[in-house]
């Protein structure tokens, strides 16, 4: 289970947003500029909350008294460009976050990683040489192979073509039921919002607006936009 | 062909590269990660050799070493003797003068990092300090190549520093440039045309890779941009 209170004075608005989620495909929602990927920064520990609490799995990573830092929360990241390490072929980036007994450990795990990201015949390439799409389905394989236990993807699919969409999103959704990991996934576009969540949430101006459950309403707008 | 003054002028480059390359790194990452009051004017500091006249540089760095000062006195009780007309007082010379041109593109390329690279290696399981090794320096690797590279070259082609510090004793801190200038003292353009022959053509083949390495780019930052 995860549970986030989160309070953080922004420029323009004060985030205060409290969500919770099990393992489940959880997405937030929300217009440009609303708050979506700072909350997701503080919930990784990118960025500090002034107020609040993170909690995973009954874990603290943070409140008052605690600040677990990035490296240690076991979280996977996936940010909208990717960000993958230009000097490093597409199988170390993947390979980044694991240690060599972890590479040997898990050999069947990444062999079915490359093969349903379609990664195969990419894993000898550099990043520079490769497309938006594939980049990202990379960035996706790598923040994956270490097993976090919460996965927050900020824009995934933002440079992916059309066609490749709904493979990903597939690809996702499948992951979530077979590896039962809470993702949380931020997207401005509401109708992938709608096809992919068990979980919405949708965020304006910093505030929790709206929250559904698999097409139920839980919580009505208190801004309509 | 005397070629003493050339095993001196390298010697006393990789001497002056490698103490650079440990102290311009952290100070580097330090200048392009922290901000402080007063950044402006220790950035300005370090770059002083830039613009300095070698001879004004030469001459504070030959006092400083010399047995007026504490450092001096404090040296010359342990070994006998100051460290002005001395090796290590001619490398000390060349840190000092060539320490804008290492820094200088490091910092540039570890400001140039992608934060976004740094937020994946943390997220990833890196600590700062792993970070640092595995993500900042090798995204800024060929910053780091030039800095070592110009300071490398440019510590070859030293000449009013290291005459301050140094003088011109043969075998100890006679290097190539003052080398060169004697002979054109003595009229020996024969000799002195073969010497500034090699001090060009290496100077030459330094700037190329440098370039070479900002051109080929490809997407990592060079660092080169503030020289």
């Amino acid at each position: 289970m995860i549970q986030i209170e989160i309070k953080k004075e922004l420029r323009e608005f004060d985030l205060d947003a409290s969500l919770g989620f099990g393992k489940e495909l959880a997405v937030l929602t929300g217009p440009n500029g609303s708050g979506k990927s700072t909350l997701l920064r503080c919930i990784a520990g990118l960025e500090r909350p002034d107020h609040g609490s993170v909690k995973i799995n009954d874990k603290t990573v943070f409140d008052h008294s605690t600040e677990t830092s990035p490296d240690k929360r076991n979280i996977g990241y996936v940010c909208q460009e990717g960000a993958l390490f230009p000097w490093l072929s597409v199988k170390k980036n993947i390979l980044f976050g694991l240690t060599k007994e972890d590479i040997n450990d898990n050999k069947i795990w990444l062999e079915h990683l490359y093969s349903e990201l379609e990664l195969d015949h990419l894993l000898k390439q550099h990043p520079l040489k490769l497309s938006g799409g594939e980049r990202q389905r990379v960035a996706l394989a790598r923040a994956i192979a270490p097993r976090p236990q919460l996965l927050l993807m900020d824009e995934p699919f933002s440079a992916v073509d059309a066609v490749l969409r709904p493979v990903l999103r597939k690809f996702i959704k499948d992951l979530q039921k077979d590896w039962k990991v809470p993702i949380l996934m931020v997207t401005h576009d509401h109708a992938e919002a709608y096809v992919m969540a068990d979980r919405l949430f949708e965020i304006v101006d910093g505030k929790i607006t709206i929250i559904q459950e698999r097409g139920k309403v839980i919580r009505m707008p208190l801004i309509s936009y | 062909m005397d070629w003493m003054p050339f095993i001196i002028s390298v010697k006393l480059a990789l001497v002056t590269t490698v103490c650079l390359l440990f102290l311009a790194i952290p100070i580097a990452y330090l200048l392009a990660s922290r901000n402080f009051r007063g950044k402006h004017l220790v950035e300005a500091v370090f770059a002083l050799p830039i613009v300095l006249p070698p001879t004004v540089l030469g001459f504070f760095v030959l006092v400083m070493l010399g047995n007026m000062t504490p450092v001096g006195r404090f040296y010359e009780s342990f070994t006998g003797h100051t460290l002005a007309f001395t090796f290590p007082g001619i490398v000390i010379g060349s840190i000092l003068y060539s320490f804008p041109f290492a820094v200088q593109p490091i910092q540039n390329a570890f400001e140039a990092v992608d934060p976004k690279l740094k937020d994946a290696g943390r997220m990833l399981g890196c600590s700062k300090w792993q970070c640092f090794w595995r993500v900042i320096l090798p995204a800024s690797r060929r910053g780091v190549i030039t800095g070592i590279m110009l300071s490398f070259a440019h510590t070859v082609g030293e000449f009013g520093v290291v005459l301050m510090i140094g003088g011109s004793i043969p075998g100890k801190t006679k290097v190539a440039s003052i080398a060169l200038y004697e002979h054109v003292e003595m009229l020996e353009y024969g000799q002195a045309a073969i010497m500034a022959m090699i001090l060009l053509v290496f100077s030459f083949a330094i700037l190329s890779v440098v370039y070479y390495f900002n051109r080929r780019g490809s997407g990592i930052s060079t660092g080169y941009g503030r020289i």
